[in-house]
């Protein structure tokens, strides 16, 4: 208990860097009074950091004040989990740099889920892929899965807005929760404050840099047990989430892109080194053990399956799917709509009707 | 001596009456012309002294001053030609006891004195009418456009001397004969037919539905897959022009000089085709006389752009305010000129650079990104006022397609009729035609939707990502394929194909 709260109020120290929050905390693993650790903590700071103001930090552990910071916490919605808690998930525990405190916001139980899985992108990610992203995380997120993201818009957007529904999904954020809805989507911020979690490092006050956004994407990585890369250029963020999950040794998987697609360089690399290649949900489904819906099971009338199956052996035109079924395209062109709009089949680029899950 | 002629002027589609005074008095030789004439009036001067001389009439060698009345408004064109001469030879010569004050004046002189033909004159005789002038005199050469207005007495004559023959009562001339409307479909080339256009269903039936509602249409296709063959069929089907929407294009065409002398009037819907390389001020109107362009030309009918990429994106742009307003304004100087231009607008494109993005036949050379510079010259603002986007792929499908019997024009244009009777019918009280027209009021009063169909477009509209300026023309399609369906009421089916016609573009 005293452990903890040591945490939260060392971790609200946001000019202190990891490595030193680390070093105090490795220091202070055996005390059991909270006056030894500050103690320790004053020590550790008098050699180790030049000019720390050391009695604004002493006078921060104070009653008085380690109230006043969990109360300001409180106040925002935000719970604040150290890395011996409970709730704090094992996946990532185990990684090297892990957070010492996440600060959430949502369901907390989603953390705990068994199977969570990482979708990420960059922000230019072509639309059919936006739209199969959406799908696919759709789909696991229906089976149960925990969809980790971040929140840029692109890829990221698409897993959320895929799983949203399901309320399986987690968006980590880079930098603070007083900076989260001016600088985001808010509309999916509030979204996933009430049907998903929100999650960062960072105590309220800190705002995202730059920089923050590879750091960040440590924890996706660190908490999923396999990541999909759907996009990114050489030089994208998405690269760092990939290296992160190799490192931990997680699975890595990536869609296939045409040559000289620079929105895909990164994914076809990933495969060339070995990353899984992925088309559809299953894909995913079968190297991790999710137990996906089949397309069977979900509700097509008769007309639907019939014209869903003609799809579902490759990508097919309307005046060709008009043919196998024999269906007028008065009376096809309704289905096929319905049929997209249950997400079931794309249009591709080219006109073609192409089915997203088999 | 005094005298005062009148005739009528343009200001777009819009005639006024000029008051043509022409003094003349002693003093030096002179002739002076006051009133914004343009320069084709000022040139009426050398015109009109010859034809007169050329006439057998005496030119006065005194002082003539000619006042366009009303002072505040540019006159432009030939028209006045021969109310000056009139206004002229009247005042020097009063002996003659023309009957000037009964006729409104019109036309051009050639040097001879013979009378031209000029534009415009049916939206002048539209116009004079309506100010309550029943009593004309054209050049002979316009007498077809006359002969169609109902309620007026036009002479059309040859030269300047038989109009004061006529005036003075020493001959007597026949007035024009009124003429019957009636619309003409036949098609030039007769090989161009729907049953001549193996498969396809996909593409005819778009076309049908655009057809039987005005609304645009694009084809994306490989080359040879058959898109300007189907654009072709389009006034295959197309419902014969009415009379006045014939009268409506006819004045278009009557102002912007290219309408057919032997016909004069419009019979059938236009199907213009300008060519990549027009300008913009020949494509949306404009220049020195604020001309109507070529999608004021097509008015009532077609406007196809094959290839829509390679056209200018400045002129790409400059369609989407006439597609939403179905006019346009085209300015001049001084004032802007108002042309109708509620056109059906069809395109069609390659999918790529190279043309064979997405065949089954040939590969495709393109990079990602050079397909979507090259589908980006469309900009996403016009591809919404696109309310049918369909993939033609020019593929035969099964064996069946071959030796099937494939629909002719004709049928298809039954049932095009048909649902363009419903139309008429439902707009009798409105000022527009096809539902293609219909505004947000009229949407509201036309196109009331169950509650099942709302929430099919709002699912349609969250799931497909279709852009929030694409639902008022889904639900106007979607009244459409209702219409062709003999449906009083919107069926989910209509919206749900009506939303199939969406398609993404992007890749
Ligand atoms: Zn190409």
């Amino acid at each position: 208990m005293i452990n903890n709260l040591f945490k939260v109020v060392l971790d609200s120290h946001t000019s202190l860097d990891y490595k030193h929050k680390r070093d105090i905390i490795n220091a202070t693993l055996n005390k059991s009074t909270l006056n030894e650790m500050v103690d320790i903590a004053v020590n550790y700071l008098t050699n180790n950091v030049k000019n720390y103001k050391i009695d604004l930090f002493r006078e921060s552990f104070s009653n008085n004040n380690y109230q006043s910071i969990l109360k300001s916490y409180k106040l925002k919605g935000i719970t604040v989990i150290t890395e011996t808690d409970a709730l704090y998930p094992n996946e990532l525990k185990n990684t090297p740099f892990a957070p010492i405190c996440l600060y959430a916001k949502g369901n907390l139980n989603l953390l705990a889920s068994k199977n969570k899985f990482s979708i990420v992108g960059s922000r230019k990610t072509p639309p059919q892929i936006l739209k199969l992203t959406e799908s696919i995380s759709n789909k696991l997120a229906s089976a149960g899965v925990t969809i980790v993201t971040g929140i840029a818009v692109g890829g990221d957007l698409s897993a959320i807005k895929g799983a949203i529904e399901t309320k399986n999904v987690i968006s980590v954020l880079a930098g603070g929760f007083d900076f989260c809805l001016s600088e985001y989507n808010s509309d999916y911020i509030e979204k996933l404050f009430k049907n998903g979690l929100v999650i960062t490092e960072h105590p309220p006050c800190v705002k995202a840099m730059p920089y923050s956004y590879p750091i960040r994407n440590r924890i996706i990585a660190g908490l999923s047990m396999g990541t999909l890369i759907v996009s990114g250029s050489h030089k994208s963020g998405a690269r760092h989430t990939a290296n992160y999950a190799l490192e931990y040794g997680r699975d890595v998987f990536a869609f296939p892109y045409l040559p000289c697609t620079s929105q895909g360089e990164l994914c076809n690399k990933l495969i060339k080194d070995g990353a899984y290649l992925v088309e559809t949900a299953s894909d995913i489904a079968e190297v991790c053990g999710f137990d996906i819906e089949k397309s069977a099971s979900l509700q097509l009338s008769g007309t639907e399956k019939t014209v869903f199956e003609v799809i579902s052996k490759g990508s097919v035109s309307v005046d060709a799917i008009a043919e196998e079924t024999g269906l007028k395209v008065f009376e096809l062109m309704p289905v096929l709509t319905l049929l997209e709009i249950k997400g079931v089949i794309v249009k591709d680029g080219n006109g073609e009707y192409v089915a997203t899950q088999n | 001596m005094l005298s005062k002629v009148k005739s009528f002027a343009l200001n777009g589609l819009n005639g006024f009456l000029v008051d043509v005074e022409v003094d003349v008095s002693n003093g030096l030789p002179a002739f002076d012309m006051v009133g914004l004439p343009d320069t084709a009036v000022k040139e009426a001067k050398e015109r009109v002294r010859s034809a007169i001389k050329n006439s057998g009439k005496r030119f006065p060698t005194t002082r003539i001053t000619v006042n366009l009345a009303p002072a505040d408004v540019k006159k432009q064109g030939a028209y006045l030609d021969l109310p000056i001469a009139l206004g002229i030879i009247n005042a020097t010569m009063p002996e003659l006891k023309m009957d000037i004050s009964n006729y409104v004046f019109i036309g051009e002189l050639s040097l001879d004195g013979s009378l031209r033909e000029v534009d415009g004159i049916l939206p002048l005789l539209i116009s004079a009418k309506a100010s309550g002038y029943t009593k004309f005199i054209i050049p002979y050469d316009n007498k077809q456009e006359a002969g169609y207005i109902e309620g007026i007495e036009v002479y059309a004559l040859k030269s300047l001397i038989e109009t004061v023959e006529l005036l003075t009562g020493e001959r007597e001339f026949q007035a024009v004969t009124p003429l019957t409307y009636s619309a003409n479909n036949t098609v030039k080339e007769n090989d161009v037919d729907l049953c001549y256009v193996k498969g396809q269903a996909f593409a005819k039936r778009a076309i049908e539905v655009a057809v039987a509602g005005g609304h645009n249409v694009l084809f994306v296709g490989p080359p040879g897959a058959g898109k300007s063959m189907l654009a072709k069929c389009i006034p295959t089907i197309m419902p014969d022009l009415s009379f006045e929407e014939a009268l409506e294009t006819t004045k278009i065409h009557s102002v912007a000089g290219v309408l057919k002398g032997e016909d004069g009037i419009v019979t059938k819907r236009p199907f213009m085709t300008p060519h990549h390389t027009a300008s913009r001020v020949a494509i949306v109107g404009g220049g020195q006389n604020a001309q109507p362009g070529v999608i004021s030309l097509a008015h009532n009918g077609v406007l196809y752009l094959d290839e829509m990429p390679e056209y200018p994106r400045s002129v790409l742009e400059s369609l989407r305010q006439p597609l939403e307003d179905r006019v346009i304004t085209v300015t001049r100087t001084k004032a802007s000129v108002e042309y109708p231009a509620s056109f059906m607008l069809c395109a069609s494109m390659n999918p790529c650079p190279c043309g064979n993005y997405g065949s089954k036949n040939a590969e495709c050379k393109c990079t990602y990104s050079q397909i979507q510079k090259y589908r980006s010259r469309i900009s996403g603002p016009l591809l919404d006022r696109i309310d049918l986007q369909i993939t033609v792929d020019g593929v035969e499908y099964g064996e069946l397609a071959s030796t099937s019997k494939e629909e002719s024009s004709k049928e298809v244009k039954r049932r095009v009729d048909l649902a363009r009777k419903i139309q008429r019918e439902r707009f009798k009280d409105e000022t527009i035609n096809v539902n293609a027209e219909m505004n947000e009021k009229h949407l509201k009063k036309y196109c009331e939707l169950t509650a099942e169909c709302e929430s099919i477009i709002k699912t349609a509209f969250t799931s497909l990502n279709l852009s929030a300026r694409a639902r008022s023309r889904i639900i106007k399609v979607a009244r459409t394929i209702a219409d062709l369906e003999l449906s009083q009421q919107i069926m989910p089916n209509h919206v749900l194909e009506a939303v199939g016609y969406r398609s993404n573009f992007n890749l």
